[in-house]
């Protein structure tokens, strides 16, 4: 029966994937192996939509693989016996250990822990925006520099009749992301500023990512339309 | 209370973009700033918990909160608000839009959604330390914590270094119990 497989496979998944997604992501792997219908291209293709839509990384797998063997009633099948662990340990946790963690020496050694794990939070905030500045960084610590050769490769180097060539049309284009990066970054800010000078609260957090994502779409196409023009001044 | 449990994690669920960490931003706005449904001190514990447990951080939250608000009826609910937008979504793109990445504006707003969930959780983080800080008799201690568990996973993160974030969990809750066992009676008097 190929539900109670799925049943049995993710069952194990949601055990072992201690530590997020990316514990459950070569777990998953493994399992879909089992099943010919998943290829190696098309588990590329469901990590990296399962990373970018709403939802835990770990839980979209399981939906895509179950779907894809087995339909709705796989998809189902698939999730829920990927949390089913999760949700037991915790219950189980929030049963009998509720009454320890109020412990005055739990309590305080508790009072010691929550300072790291605040820090990891943190870092996971600081690298998840410096991820999207470093691949390009090296090149861009001469920043003058850089700006002006690439403005003499516009003006100079181009034929008329050839595009802008293609490194420097790569380099531009890291360019105008880095660009969009700041500019986005910086309405943001201001958003979240005005917002509370204005309703005098906290912008929700879920506001924040529908203007991120608004933001996102006004400006993400600016680097390719900036770079169309600038070929078009160059002939 | 159940279908607020169901509803309010339905909406976390819809929104959680960039894993674990961008959804504990919106599980601190949604149950503790507006709600109440638990202290921040009580958050953070759970947080630690949900790491050293396995499965997603999103469903273990969900049980948590929900057995707190409503026994086994409400983490049940909580739990199922919560993959329910994940299971819809990704089943509609399963079927129809395997190709949906490919779109550029697609592309685009998810640029835009990275930089917003970088923001909140660097925002929560403050928020959270901010917190840790005031209400305590050990500040300094604290603060040095926080610093140092920062730059020690940032430079992880960075250098793609492969160590586990529940092997440093785990450490930092070593380190609180070796620490509750020397310096307890100090600093309680």
């Amino acid at each position: 029966m190929i539900y109670i497989k799925l049943i049995i496979d993710f069952f194990i998944v949601g055990i072992l994937s201690f530590g997020g997604a990316y514990a459950a992501i070569p777990l998953i792997k493994d399992v879909a192996t089992h099943y010919d219908v998943i290829t190696d291209e098309l588990l590329v293709d469901f990590i990296a939509i399962s990373e970018s839509t709403p939802g835990s990384v770990a839980v979209n797998l399981a939906t895509f693989v179950g779907a894809e063997v087995a339909g709705i009633p796989g998809a189902i099948v698939a999730t829920f016996a990927e949390i089913l662990p999760a949700f037991a340990i915790i219950l189980v946790f929030t049963i009998c250990f509720s009454d320890l963690l109020k412990n005055k020496r739990v309590e305080y050694a508790l009072s010691i822990i929550r300072p790291c794990i605040v820090g990891l939070i943190m870092a996971v905030g600081i690298s998840l925006y410096y991820k999207q500045i470093v691949p390009n960084l090296i090149k861009y610590i001469d920043l003058e520099k850089y700006i002006k050769s690439i403005s003499e490769k516009i003006a100079v180097d181009i034929p008329v009749d050839v595009n802008i060539n293609a490194l420097a049309y790569e380099d531009l284009l890291y360019f105008f992301y880095i660009f969009k990066l700041i500019v986005i970054t910086i309405l943001i800010f201001v958003s979240i500023i005005i917002y509370k000078k204005v309703f005098k609260k906290k912008m929700s957090a879920i506001l924040i990512i529908i203007l991120g994502a608004i933001f996102g779409i006004l400006f993400g196409g600016f680097g390719e339309k900036a770079l169309e023009y600038m070929s078009e001044l160059a002939k | 209370m159940i279908l607020t449990l169901f509803t309010t994690f339905f909406k976390i669920g819809l929104f959680t973009f960039g894993g674990g960490y961008g959804m504990i931003s919106i599980v601190k706005d949604e149950c503790i700033d507006k709600k109440n449904w638990i202290t921040n001190d009580e958050f953070v514990n759970l947080i630690a918990v949900a790491e050293s447990t396995p499965g997603p951080i999103a469903v273990n939250m969900a049980t948590y909160i929900g057995y707190k608000q409503a026994k086994l009826i409400g983490s049940i609910a909580a739990t199922i608000g919560v993959v329910l937008p994940s299971i819809i979504i990704i089943y509609i793109i399963a079927i129809y839009l395997k190709d949906f990445l490919k779109y550029k504006i697609v592309a685009n707003a998810f640029f835009g959604i990275r930089i917003a969930v970088a923001i909140i959780i660097m925002r929560t983080a403050c928020n959270l330390i901010k917190n840790e800080i005031n209400n305590s008799d050990k500040k300094a201690l604290i603060t040095i914590l926080f610093v140092f568990f920062t730059i020690i996973f940032f430079i992880i993160e960075i250098y793609d270094i492969n160590i586990s974030s529940v092997v440093l969990i785990f450490s930092a809750i070593g380190l609180g119990i070796i620490m509750s066992i020397v310096r307890y009676r100090n600093d309680i008097h």
